[in-house]
């Protein structure tokens, strides 16, 4: 078997055995979407207006509990040490860490997603540029999450978050005014393009720069 | 193969060792003592490229295999000693009869399809001695291997020692036993 492969395995292996992965930023999304109504308010009006910017912020946030595990278990493990050992492309394995993050992580959250309709009288026709926005948004946001890890190895659980945050809100911006635009009518092609400029633009890029990250810890 | 000159590493200001100057051409093995820390882990971790700001000389074959064992496992406690095996970056394609006969060797066969997290730090030990074996590395970097061991397991690496060497493989392990075996010594407290 070649290695991206059985990494590829191994990694869906260890998430789908660690539940805690993949239900915790499910249970805070399904949590916070479920008080919002109770704690902003049961106005339809209110929440249909709100909800574009609560959703993404709740899915921001919900990321926030997984990312830190992307590489701790393997630092503290010495599976990255063996990896540096190993002299295989680092790059591409984490690559496949960020991408199987991405599945146990952010993939749940956009399926539950569509229950906002329910909770946040979320309008129907704002269903699509929601899940569209999601899928290209959610990829970048684990990118800065996996660069946050990587640099806060070791380090005291806010230092990740604070990294990732301020990474992440041009990524909110675009997401939300997708959903927004495309409520009001207005073409939001353009948003979904930016967001997938931005995926593509920085999915070299800080893959190099976590592979740095990673390697300034051994040296 | 492997040649140091004048190898140095210093961490915060402080060299850990300095001077650090040898060939690993003809002997098969090369035994790492000295007092804790002076630098055997660090040399090895030097040695398999973990560690790359080394001052001095440093060269070997680039076409040689590294196996680079050390002293935290690299073990997953959510997978099996099976999986944990199967899925070892180090080794190349495995079958399971391979696994199989290395777990009976090694008596960790009824604990096979245990996670990892319920062995215990033996047993842990012997899965990355189930990697040793299966290796086909051209050198072996080790960390401490023999640590953690029972007696049984501590002959069998032995012997494992020894059918590498004569399958023309090259070991550099560490430890802090001085005595009873003929490995050259390289003492890390000279260099301190």
């Amino acid at each position: 078997m070649i290695y991206p492969i059985k990494i590829l395995k191994k990694e869906f292996l260890i998430y789908s055995r660690k539940s805690s992965s993949f239900i915790s930023p499910v249970v805070f999304f399904l949590i916070s979407i479920s008080l919002y109504p109770i704690g902003i308010s049961n106005d339809p009006d209110i929440l249909k207006n709100l909800a574009p910017g609560l959703i993404w912020i709740t899915v921001l946030l919900s990321t926030l509990i997984s990312f830190q595990n992307i590489f701790s278990e393997d630092y503290e493990d010495g599976s990255i040490e063996l990896l540096l050992a190993s002299g295989q492309n680092l790059s591409l394995i984490v690559l496949i860490k960020i991408f199987v993050n991405w599945i146990f992580s952010c993939l749940p959250i956009i399926i539950l997603s569509v229950l906002s309709v329910f909770l946040l009288y979320f309008p129907q026709e704002g269903l699509k540029p929601l899940i569209i926005s999601l899928l290209i948004g959610t990829p970048t946001i684990c990118l800065f999450g996996a660069l946050a890890g990587a640099l806060s190895l070791g380090k005291n659980s806010i230092t990740g978050p604070a990294l990732m945050l301020p990474l992440s809100l041009p990524v909110l911006i675009l997401g939300t005014q997708a959903i927004n635009y495309s409520l009001n009518g207005i073409n939001f092609s353009s948003n979904i393009l930016l967001l997938t400029a931005i995926l593509v633009f920085l999915l070299p890029i800080i893959l190099f720069a976590s592979v740095g990250a990673l390697k300034l810890h051994f040296n | 193969m492997l040649k140091t000159a004048n190898l140095s590493y210093k961490f915060d200001d402080k060299y850990i060792f300095s001077n650090l100057s040898f060939e690993f051409a003809d002997d098969s093995v090369f035994k790492l003592v000295g007092d804790n820390g002076s630098g055997k882990s660090t040399l090895l971790k030097i040695l398999s490229g973990i560690y790359k700001n080394y001052e001095g000389k440093l060269s070997f074959s680039e076409d040689d295999l590294v196996f680079y064992s050390g002293h935290k496992t690299g073990l997953k406690n959510s997978l099996s000693a099976r999986e944990n095996i199967y899925f070892d970056i180090r080794l190349p394609k495995i079958s399971d009869s391979q696994i199989n006969s290395v777990l009976k060797q090694l008596d960790l066969i009824d604990y096979s399809d245990i996670q990892s997290a319920y062995l215990s730090e033996g047993q842990k030990r012997k899965i990355n001695i189930a990697s040793f074996i299966l290796s086909k590395a051209d050198l072996y970097l080790l960390d401490e291997p023999f640590n953690n061991l029972d007696r049984k397991t501590s002959d069998l690496l032995q012997e494992i020692f020894d059918m590498k060497i004569n399958a023309g493989a090259k070991i550099i392990f560490s430890s802090h036993d001085r005595s009873s075996d003929d490995f050259p010594l390289i003492d890390m407290n000279l260099f301190n």
